[in-house]
């Protein structure tokens, strides 16, 4: 059987393990630059703020309710992440680490009594060695995984842990709104929602005939897997772009660095708009121009490795002009300017898909988690320095320290 | 010239780590440092670091980080009738008797070893 592990509020709890005080409070933690809501912990989802809510609109809700407000610490969350990922390769089943808070484990059994039981082992050591609390689904396949989760979250006496088998499977699909079924998108459950599909019970009611016609071998993939057949490769659920660009000849040839800047600034807000309607981030950003030196055309291109993906309209903007500025030669004629957006990654979490064959020691599981910490190292925090400086906006202002990763900010205790 | 070559490359792969002697979980360990004041009952001063290790479990002797009305405390283990009381590690004259566990207290991790600089 599969077995999802997803935590609890990440980010939130996250601040919380090292901060006692939040136990019980309403808290939310902001994007980058403090825009918007990213993370809330279960008394700040119950007083109704909802994820991906603009910071400045719910100032007064935060005021009146006494919220704790967090600004991003991805240092320290992809550290904390990196130590669950640990604890769980440490049980020895083979994992797969698909976000940055949720991992598949595969256990070779299938007696739902012992896998509830190693489930709530499983939950006890993860909160004991990291402080997070985790959510742990049971079923024969991913999708089935991600719904029996959907329930461990909000079914009180599940405590934490929910299992559907076949005996359990009808009844659990019936109660599963449609759109919570994981590859169906807004636009999707819309459309079947208009077909008087409600839930994912209907859903898997509906012809193969009609499943594979209508929502293509994607959709398809989906029904069978809340059938209980496992399709092998799930990678790809939903289809999403790769990138996103747009490049567009000037009315009149450019001269002048603002001139080409105003521009630029312009065609990065566009694909960054585009970008969220999409509910993508990006990680790689790359700029690229074509201009005339005298009679000849000469054209160049510069890529920046963004430090954690975003779909943040200013800071695109800010990085975009900077590459333009590194190519940037006085007396050529601009006659084009680029955008584009790739290394998409859905909003809600970072992707990585390593997927483990075999007993491998959790070694090498640590060595490809590594990357991740590397990643939202020290580049993470000067970067984003830098873009509050240059926007003037309320930026970064409650960051909690970086307990697990830097020795001048680790905990302080009192005796 | 083999020999050396053989001898070179076992040296380098068996260099000591620190790790291997500090932190038996990783995902698991945490260092913290000490501020205020000392406790020389248990061996711990004020700008040390600690190494705190929340895969163990607390028993009589050792000491714990642990959580008390929302801060961080350090308390010494001592088994009781109960089972295990958690008592102050501060000088004698601020010794103060802590609860049981659950309710009062929450155990953060074991102590496991004290970093201490003997420069300024």
């Amino acid at each position: 059987m599969l077995l999802l592990v997803d935590c609890n509020n990440f980010f939130a709890s996250c601040e919380k393990v090292f901060d006692p005080k939040l136990e019980g409070k309403p808290l939310v933690v902001l994007s980058n630059n403090d825009g918007v809501v990213v993370a809330r912990s279960k008394e700040a989802k119950a007083l109704g703020i909802p994820m991906g809510a603009p910071a400045f609109e719910c100032e007064l809700l935060f005021k009146k309710y006494q919220v704790i407000v967090r600004s991003s610490n991805f240092s320290l969350y992809s550290d904390m992440s990196k130590r669950v990922m640990q604890t769980l390769a440490s049980l020895g089943y083979e994992i797969e680490v698909y976000s940055v808070d949720e991992a598949f484990l595969l256990i070779e059994e299938t007696n739902s009594s012992w896998l509830l039981e190693e489930a709530r082992k499983i939950r006890r050591r993860v909160y004991q060695w990291t402080g997070i609390s985790t959510s742990i689904g049971i079923a024969k396949t991913k999708t089935l995984c991600k719904a029996a989760n959907y329930f461990a979250k909000r079914e009180k006496s599940a405590k934490g842990v929910m299992l559907i088998d076949e005996a359990t499977r009808k009844q659990a699909l019936e109660l599963l709104p449609i759109g919570e079924v994981w590859g169906i998108g807004a636009k999707t459950q819309a459309c079947l929602q208009k077909k008087n599909v409600h839930t994912a019970w209907d859903f898997i009611s509906l012809s193969d005939h009609y499943l594979k016609k209508e929502l293509s071998v994607i959709g398809f993939r989906i029904a069978l897997e809340l059938r209980g057949i496992s399709c092998v490769q799930l990678e790809e659920v939903r289809e999403k772009k790769k990138s996103i660009s747009t490049a567009k000849s000037f009315a009149s040839p450019l001269f002048l660095l603002d001139d080409i800047q105003e521009v630029l600034a312009r065609y990065t807000a566009e694909v960054a708009e585009e970008l969220r309607s999409e509910k993508s981030k990006t990680s790689f950003l790359s700029v690229w121009f074509e201009a005339k030196e005298n009679l000849d055309r000469k054209n160049d291109f510069r890529s920046f490795t963004l430090s954690e993906p975003t779909a943040d309209t200013g800071e695109l903007i800010s990085r975009a002009k900077s590459l333009f500025s590194a190519m940037f030669k006085e007396g050529l004629k601009y006659k084009k300017v680029g955008v584009m957006l790739s290394g998409l990654v859905p909003e809600d979490s970072f992707q990585q898909d390593l997927f483990f064959q075999g007993k491998k020691k959790s070694g090498t599981v640590m060595q490809l988690v590594d990357s991740l910490n590397f990643e939202f190292g020290s580049q993470t925090i000067r970067f984003a320095a830098e873009g509050t400086k240059e926007k003037g906006k309320r930026g970064r202002e409650n960051t909690s320290c970086r307990f697990t990763t830097r020795w001048d900010e680790i905990l302080t205790v009192e005796i | 010239m083999q020999i050396f070559e053989m001898a070179h490359n076992q040296t380098v792969r068996n260099s000591l780590d620190l790790n291997d002697l500090l932190v038996k979980h990783p995902a698991a360990t945490f260092f913290v440092r000490v501020a205020g004041n000392s406790s020389e009952e248990v061996g711990i001063f004020s700008g040390d670091i600690l190494v705190v290790d929340r895969a163990l479990k607390p028993t009589a002797r050792k000491v714990v980080l642990a959580i008390c009305d929302g801060e961080f405390v350090l308390r010494k283990c001592m088994s009781c009738e109960k089972g295990l009381s958690f008592v102050s590690i501060a000088s004698q004259n601020k010794k103060e008797k802590s609860k049981l566990s659950s309710l009062e207290i929450q155990v953060f991790g074991v102590v496991t070893y004290v970093i201490k600089s003997l420069s300024e």
